[in-house]
């Protein structure tokens, strides 16, 4: 089926299906065209039916109407996405919280595989994953290889690390990548470098600091010439 | 003697600016040795020492680079090269450069040459690619007798994940009185040329890979190629093993011969450079949100001389949200934001949205990018 034809029939299945059935968000008013707006409906109403939670496509779809994007790729951002909180919720265990489920198609979409997500729940069964998982989704996107990434933060949820202990490794991870260090490298060597077991977390104001990282500007050009001797 | 001290001051001169610098700086010293093949010369064996740095502020930048080679005969050289550019603020994608460009050579007691160029430029920037286009004009002494030269140039880049892909075009024009000539090239070879240089960076772990192929379009006699391919290593945050090969073209206008070359350098600096960005983004330096659980946060932008600043992520519903003004460049704004990871973009004087600095950056799935910031507590 070719993807007009597709988007079509998204849009009769949405026309056609009760309004009741639909799910109407206000935030999509006014801000997705008829078409995309039709097929997103069509895939949060499944979401919601699925019992996926349906915030992350709201806001992926606002996030392509804010950027200009056409409907195809909306709707196809879109129904990437809820695939990927099927498959995070069937990873984490249906017990899982929202924020948790979405935390975990994050790091999916980033390059983590399934077995990583259930792997990390079996070593924190008892507290929330969204922040181990928000930070092993920033260390893959930082250049970490996904086994070392979720080794590392799998190895802190073992000892029983806190949120902010979580927090406090990637900001480490950050701050040795930025002296040069390989970020698979930085991160192996801080998860190694956290106490084998934790204090209990004592999580205090959340502040996500990223002061004095000036950028070069200008067209890129070599920083060092080659030697000519 | 005296000799001696200008080569010294060819190696100082650019470590010494990098101490007045005052923005982000890195500095470096190469040592290596290798085989260097001048043309219409026979080849030698050369020990090389080159110190080189950098400093940027987000509206300017200065780099320079020198490098002593003794070779085999007992000969040597030195070259010290400066660059500098200011640029102005950003208009949407467009921007522009004044540079500078300086450099001085010296071989042995054989010959002397150096030149000063100034270029203006206009930059079309976004996050992975953009254009440039410009001209200039500078003396060029050599020998003793200066003469005049004109350069304009084109080129454009783009940028992909690890892979950074270069091309350019600059023709070189001589204006008024031509110098003679010195090591092999008379004033009548000395017509306007064109170089077409297209190149490659690649940077994946502790390995970067650097390539360039080029080809000079002047009298059929001149026309070259030129090429270089370059590995390095990095053993260690400040350590490396550099790995060189490749020709280039004379520099005409300075009569020093092209030449092809072998090297292998271990290189240590003070600190990485810094990586590569848009000029959108160059203009917001600092990002940090404060506060915790129980009520707004506040979001703190740096963005020196920007007139607007505006934030979207998921939990603004992906609308833009103005930042005020409050001192010493700095914006903030007050906003509900539940922990867990966020999704956010920035943008400054309705450019590009871009991701704010530190932030770590993703695909959008909308052929962009945007920051990942991950909240607790």
């Amino acid at each position: 089926m070719t993807p007009p034809v597709r988007l079509w029939c998204a849009a009769l299945t949405a026309a056609l299906l009760p309004a009741a059935v639909l799910a109407q968000d206000p935030r999509l008013d006014g801000r997705l065209d008829p078409k995309a707006r039709a097929t997103v409906t069509v895939l949060i109403d499944s979401a919601r039916s699925a019992g996926l939670p349906v915030d992350p496509l709201i806001h992926k779809a606002l996030e392509g109407a804010s950027k200009h994007a056409d409907a195809l790729r909306i709707a196809s951002a879109v129904r990437t996405l809820a695939r990927e909180l099927a498959t995070s919720r069937a990873a984490l265990g249906a017990q899982s919280s929202d924020a948790e489920i979405e935390a975990g198609a994050e790091a999916l979409h980033a390059g983590a595989r399934p077995a990583m997500l259930t792997q990390l729940r079996v070593a924190r069964r008892h507290e929330s994953l969204s922040v181990p998982l928000a930070v092993l989704t920033d260390l893959i996107a930082r250049g970490v290889p996904a086994d070392t990434a979720a080794g590392a933060v799998t190895t802190l949820a073992r000892g029983g690390a806190g949120d902010d202990d979580f927090v406090g490794m990637r900001r480490n991870v950050d701050r040795d990548v930025g002296a040069g260090m390989p970020a698979a490298v930085a991160a192996s060597v801080r998860a190694r470098a956290m106490p084998a077991t934790f204090p209990p977390s004592s999580v205090g104001d959340a502040t996500a600091s990223f002061d004095n990282k000036i950028s070069s500007i200008g067209a890129p050009r070599d920083a060092r010439k080659p030697h000519r001797p | 003697m005296r000799r001696h001290v200008a080569a010294a001051m060819c190696l100082l001169l650019p470590l010494a600016l990098s101490r007045r610098a005052v923005a982000q700086r890195t500095a470096l010293l190469d040592a290596g040795f290798g085989s260097v093949h001048y043309e219409s010369y026979l080849p030698s064996n050369v020990l090389t020492l080159g110190p080189g740095f950098s400093a940027r502020a987000p509206f300017a930048e200065l780099t320079g680079s020198g490098t002593f080679s003794r070779f085999e005969t007992g000969r040597w050289s030195a070259q010290s090269t400066l660059n500098g550019s200011v640029y102005t603020p950003s208009l949407g994608m467009l921007r522009g450069e004044l540079a500078g460009l300086a450099d001085l050579n010296v071989l042995s007691d054989i010959a002397r040459a150096g030149e000063a160029v100034a270029f203006a430029r206009a930059h079309l920037v976004d996050q992975r690619q953009g254009a440039w286009a410009g001209g200039g004009a500078g003396r060029v002494w050599s020998d003793g007798i200066w003469q005049t030269v004109a350069r304009s140039e084109a080129g454009a880049w783009a940028r992909l994940d690890s892979l950074r892909l270069s091309a350019s075009v600059t023709r070189t024009d001589f204006v008024g009185t031509i110098s003679p000539a010195f090591l092999g090239y008379p004033p009548e070879n000395r017509g306007p040329y064109t170089d077409a240089v297209t190149s490659l960076h690649m940077s994946r772990g502790v390995v970067e890979l650097d390539g360039s192929f080029g080809r000079r379009f002047s009298r059929p006699e001149e026309e070259a190629s030129t090429w270089h391919v370059s590995g390095t290593l990095w053993i260690s945050a400040q350590l490396a093993l550099i790995a060189s090969a490749g020709r280039y073209a004379a520099d005409i206008p300075q009569s020093i011969p092209g030449a092809q070359f072998v090297t292998v350098a271990l290189r240590m600096r003070t600190r990485p450079a810094s990586l590569p960005a848009s000029l959108a983004v160059a203009l917001a330096t600092g990002f940090e949100v404060r506060g915790g659980a129980d009520g707004p946060r506040l979001i703190r932008v740096r963005a020196h001389g920007a007139r607007r600043v505006e934030l979207m992520g998921d939990f603004t519903d992906w609308l833009p949200v103005d930042l005020l003004s409050t001192v010493d460049d700095e914006w903030e704004v007050l906003l509900p934001i539940p922990a867990g990871a966020h999704r956010v973009n920035l943008r400054i004087d309705g450019g590009t949205w871009v991701v704010p600095p530190g932030v770590t950056a993703i695909t959008d799935d909308f052929n962009g990018i945007v920051g990942l910031l991950v909240i607790i507590g």
